[in-house]
């Protein structure tokens, strides 16, 4: 008797731990599929093309046309729940909001909007002409069909959309920004994700074209004492791997994919056409150039002047100095990293996608 | 208990032994009382005995006692070692599955949303899908891709159903963007097919989905972009079963699949090991594919096979965890056994062909070379635990198990290894809750009947492979994966 009662508590414990799984079996309160969604894409205008649609649907046609017919005298409430801004372009709020210097109105202006100083706008703020927030103002997303000019100290908290967006000193981007022309960062400006044809950090004068270098070709044997320690590869593979660090001496000249286990430094000048992969640091002097991706396991630091055709690919930092570029305009890139710093005279074209930091430098936090 | 040495191997001769523990007598019968059994000992483990006793004299008459020569010594050998390739694996899925929780996660090419993207061939694999073709091909044609830039190519593998009908009214619609490929004969299989088709490729990268997936607007674009680092030749996604609520055994394999995707891969991609390209869900650099001898179609396990020949040439794959894609698990108990026999002997195959090359590849780092070679190893650890169970029962009564009861060393491994490595179920935990699930978790017991299932299909796989194969036609046989989904 004791032992066929050990065995059945043996037994029942045993079974004990299986009670939750029979449950689950019968009641099946967990069973659905891991969800994907089907229709996403990384497209990074996705929240304000969203946005654009949902406006055009609650007015009923294209808002280019149908807001310039709503703007009045007096700011009101529209029957699609946008709050239309007068033809001031100064938005009214009520006497909670200013004690609170904070709104829950979704702005609509079919004029220049002039937002005050320091408000929260809790909600999206939709213009078909110019858009200038005030100073320290904090905006929860904005969509500008034209000119988007965020004051010194505005935070952007989830999107910026606009044809031109100018990012004033001190500004924070936390979610991102896009535009469809031009995007121009003011030192001290931090961000996350920018997207446009042309993203200049400084000024405008800073975004030019292309920049390829040409001067100082030496023939490649001039590289070859860089690549003695590279590893045969079989048949038909055009790469060059390099076990340990590869310097390219100024003015060398690489044809082909190089990967260096090691650090891999451009000298002044230097140039590979092809793509780069190091396992540690991309260390590039200025005017060196990369005619393709160029992909890092730490830090990139991209030289004065200097130029990589793109993606870049960094998994610590990725760090632009004054003049160098990313991509041209006719084949825009990527440069991701955990971390960006630019410094003014540094330009992207594309994406920068800095997944915890990017910094626009100021002209005092120049290393060069 | 007293124990007596024997120099002499001849007892049954009448000669008297020659050395005695205290408080023994010698007996003047032949056979030896109970309690003094003669131990016939080769000369060279008296020396071992010796100097255990010198550090655990009861353990050392105890073996001694115990002790039945070389057989029981080479048993508890085999034990003893595979409990050490057991525990090697548990500590790696710890390592895994730790790394998941608490360490930095790598994903560096997920990022990348604009680009000049390369032109790309996206094949469907299709033998007889006319029930779930249709979703696949509209599914693309929405793909994010630069059109200008992809090429749709249904491999339409010597169907006998409307799957031939069914693409060309797709192709009739969109001339511009299908163009299929319509094989009417040769070599059965996927692999044999690709082979054929890739002759037709001009693009830059290919990306293969089988007919019964249907991939996001963006996951061409994800699976693409690893493709920009020069080093990396084959990227692979994620799989996640679409129909993981049908039964127990699809529920079971929804954690399987979490736990090998969301831990297992994504570690090793963190770690800087080895992912494994899976065949399907996956991208492939041309120009290293056609390096190292394109499709092979005389192996079972042709993604294992191209990811083992890419890491011997110094490519890496990259796993981006974030680019999933729905599948269809097998809903039959019979079908899964077919299914994970199939990646045994595939497996097993590659193991054969590459595994020593391992070894001395320069590409590798060390780390690289234990994990590739670990996990070419894992369908022969099954084999392994079966081979551990029968020795263990063996030496438990032999009465030969050392350190202490034989009743706790077996119930130690078989606790061990009956429950599968622990550490695989805390992989699936791990995984499931980093899902944001979590009442399935609860049926993680039962987890062990899919294990035990895959422990005999694969040593049954591998008898077959080692004994039988050779002299029938069941080497390689391409058994199609029963698909599920009606046509919509």
């Amino acid at each position: 008797m004791a032992i066929l009662a050990l065995v059945a508590i043996t037994l029942g414990l045993f079974l004990l731990s299986l009670v939750p799984a029979l449950l689950e079996i019968v009641q099946k309160r967990d069973t659905a599929p891991l969800p994907i969604a089907v229709d996403f894409d990384t497209h990074p205008e996705r929240f304000a093309t969203s946005f654009r649609a949902t406006v055009a649907r609650h007015l009923g046609g294209d808002p280019r046309l149908v807001v310039p017919s709503l703007v009045r005298d007096d700011q009101y409430l529209h029957g699609s729940g946008f709050h239309i801004v007068d033809r001031s372009g100064r938005p009214r709020f009520d006497v909670k909001e200013l004690a609170t210097q904070s709104t829950r109105k979704m702005l609509l202006s079919g004029v220049t909007l002039y937002l005050p100083n320091g408000f929260t706008f809790e909600q999206e703020v939709f213009g078909i002409a110019d858009i200038c927030s005030g100073a320290c103002s904090i905006l929860r997303a904005v969509f500008c069909a034209r000119e988007l000019r965020l004051a010194a100290g505005s935070k952007v908290m989830r999107w910026a959309h606009a044809m031109y967006i100018d990012i004033g000193e001190h500004c924070e981007i936390h979610g991102r920004a896009s535009a469809e022309k031009v995007i121009i960062i003011h030192p001290g400006a931090t961000f996350k994700r920018l997207n446009a044809p042309r993203i200049a950090f400084g000024d405008i004068q800073g975004a030019g074209d292309v920049f390829v270098t040409d001067s100082l070709k030496l023939p490649a044997a001039a590289a070859g004492e860089a690549l003695l320690n590279k590893i045969p590869l079989p048949e038909g593979d055009n790469r060059i791997i390099v076990d340990g660090d590869l310097h390219i001496p100024a003015g060398g000249h690489v044809v082909g994919d190089v990967i260096a286990y090691g650090n891999l430094h451009l000298g002044h000048s230097a140039r590979i056409v092809g793509s780069i992969k190091t396992h540690k640091n991309l260390l590039m002097a200025a005017r060196a150039s990369i005619e393709g991706a160029a992909v890092a396991v730490n830090d990139v630091v991209v030289g004065a002047d200097a130029f990589i055709r793109g993606p870049v690919i960094a998994e610590r930092a990725i760090r632009l100095c004054r003049g160098s570029r990313i991509g041209t305009l006719d084949a825009q890139t990527s440069a991701v990293a955990p971390v960006i710093s630019a410094e003014p005279g540094a330009s992207a074209f594309g994406t920068l996608w800095a997944r915890e930091h990017g910094t626009a430098l100021n002209h005092s936090a120049s290393a060069t | 208990m007293s124990v007596v040495f024997s120099w002499d191997d001849s007892l049954g001769e009448g000669r008297a032994p020659l050395a005695r523990a205290s408080g023994a007598g010698v007996g003047g019968n032949d056979r030896a009382p109970p309690e003094r059994r003669t131990s016939r000992l080769p000369q060279r483990y008296v020396g071992l005995i010796w100097l255990m006793s010198c550090c655990e004299p009861a353990l050392a008459a105890e073996v001694s006692h115990k002790a039945h020569g070389p057989v029981i010594t080479a048993m508890l050998a085999c034990v003893c070692g595979i409990t050490l390739v057991l525990a090697v694996y548990c500590i790696r899925h710890y390592v895994f599955t730790l790394n998941r929780l608490f360490a930095a996660q790598r994903h560096p090419y997920i990022d990348v949303d604009t680009a000049d993207w390369p032109t790309l061939t996206v094949f469907i694999a299709a033998h007889n899908e006319e029930a779930v073709i249709k979703d696949a091909l509209t599914a693309l044609l929405n793909a994010d891709y630069p059109r200008s830039k992809l090429q749709i190519t249904p491999v339409n593998d010597r169907s006998t159903d409307n799957t031939e009908v069914i693409v060309d009214q797709f192709v009739a619609r969109y001339p511009l963007r299908l163009l299929p490929f319509h094989r009417r004969s040769g070599k059965p299989g996927k692999a044999a097919a690709l082979k054929d088709a890739m002759a037709y490729v001009h693009s830059e990268v290919i990306i293969v989905f089988d007919a019964d997936y249907v991939p996001s607007r963006g996951l061409l674009k994800q699976l693409v972009a690893p493709l920009f680092d020069p080093e990396v030749g084959a990227v692979m996604g994620r799989v996640v079963p679409c129909n993981a609520d049908t039964n127990l055994l699809t529920r079971l394999l929804d954690l399987e699949r979490s736990g090998g995707y969301q831990v297992d891969q994504q570690a090793r991609m963190n770690l800087g090991l080895v992912p494994q390209y899976g065949g399907t869900v996956g991208s492939v650099r041309v120009s290293a594919l056609q390096c190292v001898g394109g499709w092979h179609d005389d192996v079972l396990a042709e993604d294992t096979d191209l990811t083992y020949r890419l890491l011997l040439a110094g490519w890496k794959i990259a796993y981006q965890n974030r680019s999933e894609c729905y599948e269809e698990v097998p809903e039959a108990w019979a079908v899964r056994v077919k299914q994970i026999m199939r990646w045994t002997k595939g497996h097993n195959q590659v193991l054969v062909r590459h595994g020593r090359k391992i070894i001395s590849n320069p590409f590798l780092t060390p780390m690289e070379k234990a994990d590739a070679i670990l996990l070419l190893g894992v369908y022969a650890v099954a084999p392994l635990v079966i081979i551990g169970w029968v020795l263990s029962i063996g030496l438990y009564f032999f009465d030969a198990l050392p350190f202490g009861s034989g009743i706790l060393v077996a119930f130690a491994f078989f606790a061990y290894s009956t429950v599968g490595n622990f550490a695989a179920f805390f992989e699936i935990a791990a995984a499931v809750r980093m899902d944001r699930n979590r009442g399935r978790i609860r049926l993680l017991p039962l987890n062990f009947l899919g294990f035990l299932t895959s422990v005999v299909s694969i040593s049954r796989a591998t008898l077959n492979q080692l004994f039988w194969d050779r002299w029938s036609k069941g080497g390689l046989q391409w058994d199609k994966t029963v698909r599920y989904r009606k046509a919509t």
